[in-house]
């Protein structure tokens, strides 16, 4: 008796399951019936009527489990359905060895182009490989490849880390006009590519447009709040309030950090001049209470549908070169504008 | 039934064709697999239908499932004796990291999986010697690991020497199968042989399913626990080799899938937590179930919290799905039924 | 070596313990002077056994008098703090249960001790399965499980996992792994407890023939009749000690219940309720059904004792569960009556509210929190009597606890103690306090003395008693024959689920209680 009902409910469960699995199928039977279409119009040598539709895996490390990702990946469906690309979208959640998976199953699929955003830069160098071997274009968004990776790439569209660095510099240089300043300096993850440009795009623009603004200490926070909030508290110790007039964090996540550090100290913000990156939900207002003096622009919008531009162009066969976004300087003149509106 | 149990002499008079028809019964109803074949049979005539490039490039297939099973076979093993092993990721985490950290690939790999054998014999410690919860000890050991390898690590992926190396190791080495799958295989028949036909390893079955009956019968249950936690670490750190050689780079971050994959894959072939059911057989085949599914899924661009989900349903399936669970759902239902007919 | 130790032993043997020494052969297994205490509580107090080949002994006691324990020592599970056991004239190593294995001794455990997802053979050869450079040889393996479960004359399939078995022919497979160890003496503690009456037979059958092969038997029951059956001598033993060991033809079962019930007879004739005060049925129940539980129809009335006799697995447990709702009920009803208003009893919840206090069986899971003190454990269900708009008293929670605490003579009466540190029968002690507390109008008690000292058992029966002279209705389940016969007014007696006897207390004693239970009248002697 109890045979039987352990089979009935297993009759259920495999009901169960055909249901989910069914919603899935009805859910990919566009892309599906979009990929035999492809395909056919791929062997005929491309009949197609109106251009041509390119297949298409972008392998993201992130998708609407993130903020950035959120508003990364509309524009980037918006524009590959005007420029007739069916984008097949994987999220690896930053996990280098399921990234690595899906480039598995990215290649044996054999689209027309692969693009990537690495999860974690340094393992990626076995995936560029295989898509080449499969003679599989790849581009690179949001973040580049390490240098020695670039050649297995087509291009890279994204945020120009070390410009925006140097944008953020040219803001400093600006609020110090002449006077001889010391500020303190926030970076990113040591060892991360993006934290590396960043602090190297700022420094060296500092040091040839404005040497008298001088950094005298720097710290990593990590791309956190709490991290940065303690070590800009202990650069205030080391260095001395007094010797402090402002302060850079390589994004406005950290600055908020550092902004919360100078109020424990009594230091008032506003007095500061402060500079970060991003123009995020959390920066934008900082500017326009004038705490934070300034920030650069990194724009998700642009970001996801220009990953989606940049792969057109070499689908079609365009020369391409690295597409930068712009580094849109934000400070409380043009903070409330709606070309510059925080979208993350 | 107690008639027959009383003169048990006389219970075999059946005719030879009930007879064998009742034997297929039998051999079936002993298995702990059934709904691991149940559950895979369905996926495969799914992904058959609407994703069949997950059959045509198997070898994708193949190495997703030896990417989520590898670790997996290494927690049956624990998992068996009623223990838990959380630390799994973390191992494959440090191990890649440790071994990234040496000039040397050889003495890299020889020191990850000696790191592997460490950590087993240091969770079996805290568990049998100490006597400290499998749960909380493991958990533990996931942590300090964890910080572990984002010390040694420096807090940024580690980049082997030999970049060319850990390529040439992602390549297929016989037919299609690349030296992962190969690895994969080896583990899965050493581990069915060790468990079914080895002495020690059957014993896994009597302390998960009475430790003290074990105890009683002679069974040395603390020797049986640190060979479970170590073949559990050394399997996690072979499986942090794979990975780092694959990627040509460690990541302290490593393995954040991979626990609940593996715990899962383990759940749906069958493996009872409480210890003392189950098989390898049966993981391999929750491990393929998982493996397809999720291959099926990206092929076919289903955002991964939408993979989550359906790999959840599946796991929350596997699990009320399970006999004794039945047993106790169908006694609440005939309360409740009862309750809502009552005056 | 070690021989002036042997001789001291045999010297310090009471001679009168050697009944017959002549007609015996040279015992092949011997305990002496065993001594082995749990914390304070003395479980055997220096008591020697011996059996010889071919011998079947039995050994019996009330529940508590030390026989488990005893036979535990001499299967080497546990260390005895005195004494040492003799196996052919070498002494073991104590608490070696290899050793004894080694030695030839084999204990077929009370708790079943089998592994229930592994196979018949596999059970039958856990810890000595025959392997060879590690691997198992499953020829060997099947060869041996199944001659010794043809040695017992049981046919069950060797691949069949245990949880797959009945209950009976799991005990049957204990015991052919005992014999698969070809042991030179088995133990055998309550192996029919479980079994239905023609099981019984079937076993006590092959103990014999299995005797008659120069086994050297120990036989552990509750039964008289069954060690009155194949037993040749017989050892009693009472509060941990020896109190005799006699031929079997020697004596009678009523000799042998005088033994093992000893001074507590008189004990028993004292306190004895006299003429008690029943009054009106306060808890009812009718045409209740339950897994495991027949059609039952049962009344306690106020300051009635109603016992429910029977083996063990008769249903007795399920029985009361399914009574209070704490289980399911699949048919019936159950009642409880107060100030002359009957309600229903719908789930335990109301079971409780209505005055209904149950005190069940594993006390150390089900009714006391162990790592909280006395205080907490006895005041948890009387909060709200002691609660001002919700505002706990401490002071008046304390006052409360010393004085229960007090009334059922906790030892010491450390309210702040943790229940953990207390001895079992202090431990139901608390339990009895917490729901003393509460001045229940039915209370049901569960094996109420089980794994308790003498003393404790007989302040607790007076405190039974008590509650029912306070007008409250009690429900006893018993497995203590002796505990049954002494408190209850009216005993049921219960098998497989139904009721199939009652007896009033001038009409019940041990053999028509067992009789009933057994579903017969005599186990058949050879």
């Amino acid at each position: 008796m109890q045979m039987r009902r352990s089979r009935l409910v297993g009759l259920f469960a495999a009901g169960a399951m055909v249901l989910v699995a069914c919603g899935g199928a009805a859910d990919d039977g566009a892309v599906d019936s979009a990929d035999a279409e492809g395909d056919t119009t791929d062997a005929d040598g491309g009949g197609a009527t109106d251009g041509e539709e390119f297949d298409v895996f972008a392998l993201l490390p992130q998708g609407n489990d993130q903020p950035y990702g959120t508003t990364y990946l509309p524009p980037m469906e918006a524009k590959a359905a005007e420029l007739g690309i069916n984008l097949t979208i994987t999220n690896s959640q930053y996990d280098a060895d399921t990234q690595a998976s899906d480039c598995e199953v990215a290649v044996a699929s054999r689209p027309d182009l692969i693009i990537l955003w690495p999860a974690v830069g340094d393992t990626i160098r076995p995936c560029l490989s295989a898509a080449d071997a499969a003679g599989i274009p790849v581009t690179i968004t949001n973040s580049d490849v390490n240098p020695e990776d670039k050649d297995l790439t087509e291009a890279f569209s994204g945020p120009d880390t070390y410009g925006q660095g140097a944008a953020s510099a040219e803001i400093m240089c600006d609020l110090a006009g002449g006077d001889e300043i010391g500020i303190i300096m926030v970076n990113g993850l040591t060892g991360n590519s993006t934290a590396i440009n960043r602090e190297s795009g700022f420094e060296e623009t500092i040091e040839a447009e404005c040497p008298n603004v001088t950094i005298l200490a720097r710290q990593p926070g990590d791309w956190n709040k709490d991290d940065s909030q303690i070590a800009a508290s202990e650069m205030i110790t080391a260095v001395g309030a007094e010797n402090i007039d402002g302060a850079y964090a390589a994004d406005d996540t950290m600055v908020a950090g550092v902004i919360d550090a100078f109020i424990a100290r009594d230091m008032d913000p506003a007095d500061l001049y402060i500079t970060s990156i991003g123009n995020t939900f959390l920066g934008n207002p900082l500017v326009s209470d004038g705490s934070l003096d300034g920030t650069v622009f990194q724009s998700s919008s642009w970001d996801g549908e220009n990953a989606v531009v940049l792969a057109h162009e070499v689908l079609t066969g365009q020369a391409v070169e690295d597409l930068f976004m712009p580094s849109v300087k934000v400070t409380a003149d043009n903070a409330d504008d709606p070309d510059v509106a925080p979208e993350w | 039934m107690t008639d027959t149990q009383t003169q048990p002499q006389h219970a075999e008079t059946d005719d030879a064709r009930s007879d064998l028809i009742s034997r297929v019964r039998t051999i079936l109803g002993r298995r702990t697999e059934g709904r691991a074949v149940a559950l895979l049979s369905v996926v495969v005539v799914i992904t058959a239908i609407t994703e069949p490039i997950v059959f045509t490039s198997y070898e994708v297939t193949l190495g997703r499932i030896a990417l989520i099973g590898l670790v997996a076979l290494g927690l049956t093993a624990v998992i068996l004796m009623g223990e838990l092993d959380l630390a799994v990721a973390s191992t494959l985490a440090v191990s890649g990291v440790i071994m990234a950290s040496f000039e040397s690939i050889t003495i890299g790999i020889l020191a990850a999986l000696g790191t592997g054998l460490l950590i087993g014999v240091v969770n079996a410690f805290f568990v049998i010697v100490v006597g400290i919860n499998s749960f909380i000890a493991t958990l533990g050991m996931l942590f300090f690991l964890r910080g572990a390898a984002f010390v040694i690590s420096g807090e940024a992926p580690v980049r082997l020497a030999n970049v060319d190396a850990g390529i040439a190791f992602g390549r297929p080495l016989i037919g299609p199968l690349s030296p992962r799958m190969l690895i994969f295989i080896a583990a899965f028949v050493m581990l069915h042989i060790f468990l079914t036909r080895v002495r020690a390893g059957r014993e896994f079955y009597a302390v998960g399913g009475n430790r003290e009956a074990a105890h009683d019968a002679g069974i040395p249950v603390t020797r049986r626990v640190f060979t479970g936690f170590m073949i559990s670490g050394f399997v996690a750190s072979l499986a942090g080799v794979i990975n780092t050689l694959e990627r040509t780079a460690a990541d302290p971050t490593a393995g954040s899938a991979v626990l609940l994959a593996s715990f899962a894959a383990a759940i749906i072939g069958g493996v009872l937590l409480n210890g003392g059911r189950g098989s390898v057989f049966g993981t391999l085949l929750g491990a393929s179930s998982l493996g397809l599914l999720q291959v099926a899924l990206t092929l076919s661009g289903v955002q991964v919290d939408v993979q989550n989900i359906v790999i959840g349903s599946v796991l929350l399936l596997a699990v009320i799905t399970d006999p004794s669970s039945l047993r106790a759902a169908a006694g609440s239902m005939r309360a409740l039924v009862r309750s809502r007919s009552g005056p | 070596m070690n021989v002036p130790d042997r001789d001291a032993a045999v010297g310090s043997q009471p001679a009168d313990d050697r009944v017959g020494g002549d007609d015996h052969p040279a015992p092949i297994i011997e305990g002496r002077n065993i001594v082995k205490r749990f914390g304070g509580a003395v479980a055997v107090d220096d008591v020697s056994i011996a059996v010889s080949p071919g011998e079947i002994h039995g050994l019996l006691g009330e529940n508590g008098a030390g026989k488990s324990t005893l036979m535990r020592v001499l299967a080497g599970v546990l260390a005895p703090n005195e004494g040492a056991v003799w196996v052919e004239g070498r002494k073991l190593d104590p608490g070696d249960t290899r050793a004894a294995l080694d030695a030839g001794v084999s204990l077929v455990h009370q708790e079943l001790s089998l592994v229930p997802e592994m196979t018949v053979a596999e059970n039958i050869l856990l810890g000595s399965t025959p392997s060879r450079s590690g691997f198992i040889n499953t020829r060997e393996q099947k060869r041996i499980a199944a001659e010794a479960l043809e040695e017992i004359g049981v046919s069950v399939d060797l691949d069949e996992p245990i949880a797959r078995l009945s209950v009976a022919l799991r005990q049957f497979v204990e015991i052919a792994r005992a014999i698969a160890r070809k042991p030179q003496v088995l133990i055998l503690d309550e192996p029919t407890a479980t079994l239905t009456p023609a099981e019984t037979t079937y076993l006590l059958d092959m103990l014999q023939r299995l005797a008659g092969r120069g086994l050297a038997i120990i036989y552990i029951s509750h039964r008289i009749p069954e060690i009155f059956a194949i037993c040749n001598r017989v050892t009693v033993l009472r509060d941990g000690r020896h109190v005799t060991t006699v031929d079997i033809e020697d004596t009678t079962p009523e000799g042998v219940v005088e033994f093992m019930v000893g001074r507590d007879l008189q004990l028993e004739l004292e306190t004895h309720r006299v003429d008690p005060d029943i009054g009106e049925v306060v808890l009812s129940a009718r045409g209740l059904r339950a897994p495991g539980v027949n059609d039952i129809d049962l009344d306690v009335r106020a300051g009635e004792i109603v016992g429910l006799g029977g083996l063990v697995g008769a249903g007795r447990t399920e029985l009361v569960r399914a009574m209070i709702g704490a289980d399911i009920r699949t048919a019936g009803e159950t009642t409880i009556t107060r100030d002359g208003i009957t309600k229903r009893i719908a789930s335990y919840r109301s079971a409780v509210a209505g005055g209904v206090a149950y005190i069940p069986e594993e006390r150390r899971t089900d009714g006391l929190a162990l790592s909280m003190p006395v205080v907490d454990n006895i005041t948890l269900p009387n909060r709200h009597a002691l609660s001002r708009a919700h505002v706990l008293q401490s002071r008046k929670i304390v006052d409360f606890a010393k004085h229960l605490a007090e009334v059922v003579n906790l030892r010491p009466p450390e309210i702040h103690r943790n229940v953990g540190q207390y001895s079992g029968g202090n431990q139901q002690k608390v339990v009895l306090a917490k729901w003393l507390g509460r001045e229940p109008e039915v209370i049901i008690l569960d094996e109420p003395t089980r794994g308790v000292d003498v003393g404790a058992k007989a302040e607790i029966h007076r405190l039974i008693r008590e509650l029912a002279d306070n007008g409250a209705a009690v429900l006893v389940v018993s497995s203590d024959l002796p505990e049954l016969l002494e408190l209850s007014d009216t005993i049921h007696v219960v098998r497989d689920g139904r009721i199939v006897g009652t007896l009033l207390r001038d009409q019940a004693d041990e053999t028509s209680v067992m009789a009933l239970a057994s579903g017969q009248t005599k186990v058949d002697a050879p």
